[in-house]
């Protein structure tokens, strides 16, 4: 599935069983992409000394802090941006 | 006498001796044997080391400066960091790719990699001990703001602050913003104005009627 | 074995202190450090990927990883990678540790010795 500007996302909670750029702290968080940042090969196929292809779509998304933290103490404007793999992105409902 | 002869302002003079560590023990074994089997040579590494040192947050305060006197070279800067630093002589070869996201009076950046230390070496250098630690990975994304005090930085409410945790290939510095009064100064005064700690996004740039604190982030130290 | 809670070097939004100010120059080991590990992963060399060191420091053991300073687990990783990509075996790493170790206490002890003469003779060493 490949998202675009402005598509609403949630970050899947699949458990890696490996090498994973996706934090804890994000899985199961919604966001917006805000950039289709391009393709790039796998980190998690890399990190085995296997050669990441075929190469993945990254996005840099856009998270709203008091979404992913319950008792945020910052402002309710503050965002989080994160640079997020395909494979581990659904699209929200 | 301690190893190093090395009298920049990069390196610490290490004039107080000690036993070697384990670990200084395991460096000197693996690099031995690395050039003994000829994967590696000295030469190289030497020229490494130098290479690194040259990477530094003076190369980054001129790129910041660049960028607030000619908006040309922000808009390249802002679109595509790595074409934009290689155009200032900055060799980009093997370096993953730079974005740099723009400081305003509404949007703060604050850069970290909670996973491990992202940081775009191949333009600042080696990055600070802090910036790596395990309390600045945790709390930035979740308390910026109480980070952002730590470092004597104190933003207005209505600022919207951006963490952006760099979780994959790109690496991330902040263009941040350039402070009131500065119109008339020359590009090496505002160059002065830019820390390091301000393109992570930790402090400002500056304020040209206050001095500069002592370990700010500028290698050339008195 | 990874496990099902959150890796070690998944550290965003754990509990934790105020950062501290540690902006030390790097020391002569961490830049030697730096260097032999760039060079390894970029080309001509291009042995094992930046991810690669990543996952071998999320699979240390979590004493080791909270224990060593940021560039001894960069060197440990390193030892372990080359080990991995066949550059060098366990047992030649071991065997030229000891002779290296005995190389370099012997050095300073040397100095030490040198440095205490010298004292003990009133001139600046």
């Amino acid at each position: 599935m490949t998202f675009k500007s402005g598509d609403r996302i949630r970050v899947k909670t699949t458990v890696p069983t490996g090498h994973c750029r996706t934090p804890f702290y994000l899985r199961g968080k919604e966001g917006v992409v805000e950039t289709d940042l391009g393709a790039f090969r796998n980190p998690e196929e890399l990190a085995y000394h296997r050669d990441g292809l075929p190469e993945i779509e990254l996005y840099r998304v856009r998270f709203d802090q008091t979404h992913l933290w319950s008792d945020y103490s910052g402002k309710a404007n503050d965002t989080l941006i994160a640079d997020i793999y395909e494979h581990w992105l659904d699209p929200a409902s | 006498m301690a190893e190093s002869h090395t009298h920049d302002d990069h390196a610490p003079i290490e004039d107080i001796d000690r036993a070697p560590t384990k670990y200084e023990i395991l460096e000197q074994t693996i690099r031995e044997l690395l050039i003994e089997k000829k994967v590696l040579t000295a030469d190289a590494i030497r020229g490494q080391m130098e290479d690194m040192e040259s990477r530094s947050p003076e190369k980054g305060a001129e790129v910041v400066v660049r960028a607030w006197t000619d908006p040309q070279f922000k808009a390249l800067l802002l679109r595509d960091g790595t074409a934009a630093v290689e155009t200032m002589g900055v060799d980009m070869s093997h370096a993953p790719k730079l974005a740099v996201v723009e400081n305003t009076a509404e949007v703060h950046n604050v850069i970290v990699c909670t996973l491990c230390s992202c940081y775009p070496r191949k333009l600042l250098g080696i990055p600070p001990a802090w910036y790596k630690s395990h309390a600045y990975r945790s709390r930035a994304v979740i308390d910026p703001r109480a980070v952002l005090r730590d470092f004597g930085t104190e933003l207005p409410e209505e600022v919207e602050i951006r963490v952006v945790d760099s979780t994959a290939d790109l690496r991330y510095m902040v263009l941040p913003m350039r402070p009131a009064g500065t119109d008339d100064l020359s590009a090496p005064e505002l160059v002065k104005l830019v820390n390091r700690d301000s393109m992570i996004g930790v402090a400002q740039a500056r304020d040209p009627s206050s001095p500069p604190h002592e370990s700010d982030g500028m290698s050339s130290r008195v | 074995m990874k496990s099902l809670e959150r890796a070690q070097n998944d550290l965003g939004g754990s509990p934790a202190g105020s950062v501290g100010s540690d902006a030390h120059s790097p020391t002569l080991f961490e830049r030697r450090v730096d260097a032999i590990f760039r060079l390894l992963v970029e080309p001509p060399c291009s042995l094992f990927t930046v991810d690669a060191q990543r996952r071998v420091m999320e699979d240390v053991p979590n004493e080791l990883y909270k224990g060593l300073s940021y560039y001894e687990l960069w060197m440990e990783s390193i030892r372990t990678l080359l080990i991995e990509r066949g550059v060098v075996s366990d047992d030649e790493v071991d065997a030229r540790f000891i002779e290296v170790e005995t190389r370099m206490m012997d050095d300073y002890h040397a100095r030490q010795r040198s440095a205490q003469k010298d004292e003990a003779e009133g001139g600046a060493g």
